[in-house]
């Protein structure tokens, strides 16, 4: 066979008017009226694929990712047992576990959450323990205002203050130099966060990484 | 002065029954002594307790069931109420209580416990104090003795340190019964010291099972009662006991048990006490 013959052959076999249908296809009515039919429905589904990819959560979304909250006052088994009960449950939580020893709950959340870490200290406290500083690792907006540097979670509603104290010189360079062009960066930062007896947070950055 | 010797041999028996038997605790704190733990909020407690006394004699034998479930409103604010089942009450009916949870009388009981006062000193360590008041309604018109069952109102304090080694609460408390008829029992002081160890080979994190070990010194004073008005001889006493007990927990489950020997007896002729012990079996749940 020629090379010209070979081609035409091909392009007749991709051709769906061309095609036999097979018995699969006839019998769940599929072939080339069908084909004809989703390429009429192209808009459709498109529209339907645009919708769901804006459902999805964003992976730059202002949320916390993990929450490593130190608990004092847990002496028990079942002390760590009713703080788990409790953190398991809150919407957004994809595991949570407790350490007697260390003396903390480690928490991850699921991508799309909007807990605050308010909410696990409350709970914390529910149980009659006194929560103290969280490690955590979170998306958000860097600002720079006045000079002073903020951390917004805006999933959660949340602005930490970044402790230039606390925070290595080089991060804090890190930070600032993203927001030499522009008034806010996102990124993806780990710290401590320290709740002040004024009720303001802060954070000391240990790392940090532009999103 | 007495009108028989039947009342005579009815005011003996009544006498010899008016000093506190036994009681447990429960939870997640010693068997018998007084702890201040309590649940967190919209924490549910199930508590079923087995407790006796076994004495001198087979007639003095005492064992009692009682269902007991508790409620955290808060964290600082707990209510409790109990139900018993007698097994064994013989001829001495147990009539008091040793500053725990749950009482020894044939009665229904509630408790409220408020932590007034609450610091976390380290990582897994704290220093709390509870005021606890209650009140018993009997469910039975008499005695085993014979004696008018009537209510009591009683509140204790227990206060202490808790760590992931050692744990030290003392505690005590007063009971009062009210008088129907001439008939009244007498008043309970009571008073506890309670000393735990959790050893380093057990000191596992959470979820593995935890066990810890106590020594427990309870102590209690017993009025005189009153029977058709006529304060009783043979009654009220004071006794100090001793001894050992230990706390598994696992996950929302725990298991207590403990023994405790009379070492100061002063019965004013009622029967001695050889040992009494209690058994309890808790499961927590919560809800939002």
């Amino acid at each position: 066979m020629k090379m010209d013959e070979a081609l035409t052959l091909n392009r007749q076999r991709l051709r769906p008017e061309r095609r036999a249908k097979s018995r699969r296809e006839r019998e769940r009515g599929w072939g080339p009226a069908s084909i004809e039919k989703c390429r009429h429905n192209r808009p459709m589904i498109f529209t339907i694929l645009v919708l769901l990819l804006a459902l999805l959560p964003s992976p730059a979304r202002a949320e916390y990712t993990r929450v490593e909250l130190k608990i004092f006052g847990m002496d028990c088994a079942i002390c760590a047992h009713g703080v788990r009960v409790a953190v398991q449950k809150v919407e957004g939580v994809e595991s949570v576990e407790l350490s007697l020893e260390h003396a903390q709950a480690d928490i991850r959340l699921r991508a799309g959450n909007a807990v605050a870490l308010d909410r696990f200290r409350q709970i914390v406290k529910g149980n009659g323990f006194e929560p103290k500083d969280a490690t955590v690792t979170a998306v958000g907006t860097v600002r720079d205002s006045g000079g002073k540097l903020s951390f917004d979670i805006s999933g959660v509603g949340t602005s930490l203050s970044v402790s230039p104290d606390k925070t290595s010189a080089a991060t804090l360079k890190l930070l600032k130099s993203a927001l030499d062009a522009k008034a806010a960066a996102v990124f993806e930062v780990s710290g401590v966060v320290t709740l002040g007896k004024d009720g303001k947070e802060t954070i000391a950055v240990s790392s940090a990484r532009q999103r | 002065m007495l009108r028989s010797p039947i009342v005579a041999a009815c005011i003996v028996i009544a006498a010899t029954a008016t000093t506190p038997r036994f009681a447990a605790a429960s939870g997640h704190g010693p068997v018998f002594g007084g702890a201040p733990p309590t649940l967190g909020k919209g924490g549910w407690q199930l508590d079923q307790a087995w407790m006796g006394r076994l004495g001198k004699g087979r007639s003095d034998d005492e064992q009692m069931l009682r269902t007991m479930l508790s409620l955290g409103i808060t964290e600082d604010l707990q209510i409790s109420a109990s139900l018993p089942i007698t097994l064994d009450s013989g001829i001495y009916m147990p009539r008091g209580r040793v500053m725990a949870m749950m009482s020894s009388n044939q009665d229904f009981e509630t408790i409220m416990g408020w932590r007034f006062q609450r610091s976390a000193v380290g990582a897994g360590s704290r220093l709390e104090s509870t005021l606890f008041v209650g009140a018993t309604v009997p469910m039975q018109e008499f005695r085993s003795d014979g004696m008018l069952a009537t209510p009591s109102v009683h509140a204790s304090v227990a206060s202490g340190f808790a760590s992931r080694r050692h744990y030290f609460w003392v505690g005590g408390g007063y009971q009062y019964y009210t008088e129907r008829e001439g008939d009244q029992m007498g008043d309970s002081f009571y008073y506890s010291a309670v000393y735990g160890y959790r050893p380093p080979f057990l000191r596992t994190d959470y979820p593995k099972p935890d066990l810890r070990f106590f020594v427990e010194a309870v102590g209690e004073h017993t009025a005189r009662g009153l029977h058709h008005g006529f304060e009783m001889v043979v009654s009220g006493g004071d006794s100090i006991l001793v001894g050992p007990s230990a706390l598994l927990l696992y996950k929302q489950y725990g298991l207590e048990a403990g023994l405790l020997f009379p070492v100061y007896q002063q019965t004013n002729l009622q029967p001695d006490e050889k040992f009494r012990f209690g058994v309890n079996f808790t499961y927590f749940f919560w809800r939002k």
